[in-house]
């Protein structure tokens, strides 16, 4: 298990980051959870946040919108988006961007933790880049 | 408002002409058709009786084929009002008029001129004024036997097929009568008294056929009067009234054919045709506008309810899924926690009692979505919008404490009474002003929720929520009222749908404006409650 890797986590659902925030923290990862975009937005963990989860926002969909802001800002930080809703086209769309995964509430732990892994693996070479 | 009426008020018998009750217009402007009748009836008995008129060949046919016409439609909206209702009266009335507009053939064709120099159809002088008698003294024991039945309740329930027979079984009846009687006074008219002297000349017999045919117009008159009380009843008052006119009209002044008084009796006989006529015309034009009306109601109300079954649904679901993936992942860290060679006991209970929590928040979204449902739910009562603000305040008064904000409020004190659910718009302010505290809680500077109650309209009035958080963004000004629309979740909360879909169901509408220079402002408006 990976230890100095950092998550972040969005949600504007206190109980809901919290008990993702708990559930990273009881597999080992450093984690960090925030309400909103902009808190995120403002804070260091831009710069050195290894996997990003997001809440999806339906129908507005800001999690896709903040992904690509980053991506275009040159954060390509892994995403993985987490939706109370599943919408096929959606979840297509976001895949095509580069999200690593499109869960949907509730989320199974397995499916969580292979996603935060595929998104690590991901990070890597990043790391190696910069 | 429109539920009920439009629920429980489409009731069948409220909408069919025959029981409708006239209106005081109605009934003034009946009166004004009886005053008129009769100022015609002695400007045409007194002034004008001794104007020269020519005999005019072309009128009785004419004449003939109106009345055929007119009461033949009379008679077929009727015959469809029985088959609606099932009224043994509406069926004798429909006779009645089926009578005349069939006797209207042989009057029209043995009439001395039409067809023939003395009568048509093989008949002499007196077949025409004898059948005229028929169609008088069977319209007017018709019009006896519908008052007499009319409200004795048959309704008894009748297949389609047995209102077809009634219907042909009578009209059959009605139809051999006349054959019967044009044979009679046409083969055998040489056998009758003799009233027409000549082809226009009538002789003193005539009054002994006037008087009883007035008096049974009479007593039908009376009958009627006694026991009038629906549109219908009026209209054919003044029929008969008309149709009284008309008689006398062919005996005074001067029992002659073709004179002022006799042209006078013909426009009032197709006058007492056409009266039911437009007037049934016109009711059931209306009422079918009524029909549309009501119709639509009932459908847009359904489409409101079907919107808060989504609303409700997509609510649910969502209220409940954060809870509930919170627990599942609450569960899994303290089975981590536990599973450990080293069990992190005080991990673990943390985790385990965010369950608990997560556990009650779930029973709080379904209590809340149960009070806000339920059956008692639906009942409507009269309400002050001032009082539901102040005690939507009251409820959430902890709230406004705990995030430090001022509360400013401008009640109109001359506002109207509405008509509504008490606990859902109750639910509809508290969740405006949850989220208004919501929106500026993250927000720095100033808290301010302003709450305002004003007159929209004439008929309306509108309250607003203001807040100066962080606003509405242009683009999802339209998203927030859209069921799938992501809300915070806070007891008592339950998503900006739900709210649109209660004002609407009250008739109401809910939008959103920018408050310059930040914040949002909600909208709704309530209609004012109308005595009944």
């Amino acid at each position: 298990m990976p230890t100095e890797t950092l998550i972040s986590i969005i949600d504007d659902d206190e109980d809901f980051r919290e008990a993702v925030a708990r559930l990273m923290k009881s597999w080992g990862f450093t984690v960090e959870a925030f309400a909103s975009e902009l808190a995120f937005l403002s804070s260091p963990n831009v710069r050195n946040t290894s996997c990003l989860i997001v809440d999806l926002h339906y129908p507005q969909m800001t999690g896709i919108e903040l992904h690509r802001r980053l991506v275009e800002s040159g954060y390509a930080i892994p995403t993985i988006l987490i939706s109370a809703h599943l919408d096929d086209s959606v979840r297509a769309r976001a895949l095509a961007d580069g999200i690593i995964c499109y869960l949907t509430k509730p989320c199974d732990e397995d499916a969580l933790l292979g996603c935060i892994s595929s998104a690590l693996e991901r990070a890597k070479p990043d790391e190696y880049r910069s | 408002m429109f539920m009920e009426r439009s629920a429980a008020g489409l009731q069948a018998h409220e909408l069919v002409l025959s029981n409708l009750s006239p209106s005081v217009a109605q009934r003034r402007f009946a009166l004004g058709v009886v005053l008129v009748l009769l100022v015609v009836f002695v400007i045409v008995a007194g002034p004008l009786s001794g104007l020269p008129l020519r005999r005019v060949d072309a009128f009785i046919p004419a004449y003939g084929t109106a009345i055929f016409v007119i009461d033949s439609i009379t008679a077929a909206l009727l015959f469809a009002q029985f088959s609606v209702l099932r009224s043994y009266a509406l069926l004798a009335l429909a006779n009645g008029y089926f009578l005349t507009a069939l006797i209207a053939i042989p009057w029209t064709l043995t009439f001395p001129g039409v067809l023939a120099p003395e009568g048509g159809l093989g008949g002499g002088l007196q077949s025409t004024v004898w059948l005229y008698v028929l169609s008088h003294v069977g319209f007017a024991l018709f019009a006896i036997v519908y008052t007499l039945l009319k409200d004795a309740d048959p309704m008894e329930w009748l297949s389609p097929r047995s209102i077809r027979a009634r219907v042909l079984t009578t009209v059959g009846s009605v139809t051999a009568l006349v054959c019967c009687a044009t044979v009679f006074v046409t083969a055998g008219h040489a056998l009758l008294p003799r009233i027409m002297l000549d082809t226009a000349e009538v002789s003193y017999l005539w009054y002994y056929a006037v008087g009883p045919m007035a008096g049974l117009f009479v007593v039908a008159l009376v009958l009627l009067w006694l026991r009038h009380r629906s549109v219908l009843d009026l209209w054919l008052m003044l029929v008969l009234f008309a149709y009284i006119i008309e008689i006398a009209l062919t005996a005074f002044p001067i029992p002659y054919r073709f004179s002022v008084g006799w042209y006078a009796g013909r426009v009032y006989g197709v006058l007492s045709g056409s009266l039911v006529l437009l007037i049934l015309m016109k009711e059931v034009t209306m009422l079918y506008g009524e029909l549309l009306r009501a119709v639509l109601a009932q459908r847009r109300e359904r489409e409101v309810r079907l919107l808060t079954g989504d609303a409700v649904a997509a609510t649910v679901a969502h209220e409940i899924k954060q809870p509930l993936s919170a627990m599942t992942m609450e569960a899994s860290a303290s089975l981590r926690w536990l599973d450990r060679a080293t069990p992190n006991i005080d991990e673990a209970k943390v985790a385990l009692q965010q369950i608990v929590n997560n556990g009650h928040r779930v029973g709080a979204v379904i209590e809340n979505i149960r009070t806000l449902f339920k059956t008692e739910a639906r009942t409507r009562t009269s309400l002050d919008v001032n009082n539901l603000i102040r005690e939507a305040l009251a409820l959430v008064r902890d709230d406004l404490r705990r995030h430090r904000v001022a509360v400013q409020t401008d009640y109109n004190q001359s506002l109207p009474p509405i008509e509504g659910n008490e606990v859902q718009l109750q639910q509809v302010l508290v969740n405006l002003i949850t989220n208004a505290i919501d929106s500026m809680s993250t927000e720095d500077g100033d808290r301010v929720l302003s709450l305002r109650s004003k007159v929209y309209d004439s008929g309306s009035l509108m309250v607003s929520v203001e807040d100066v958080g962080k606003g509405v963004e242009p683009s999802a000004i339209d998203l927030i009222f859209k069921p799938q629309f992501t809300t915070k979740v806070h007891g008592m909360g339950m998503g900006l749908s739900i709210c649109r879909s209660i004002i609407e169901a009250h008739g109401g509408r809910l939008w959103v404006t920018a408050n310059l220079p930040r914040g949002a402002i909600f909208h709704f408006t309530l209609p004012a409650h109308r005595e009944h």
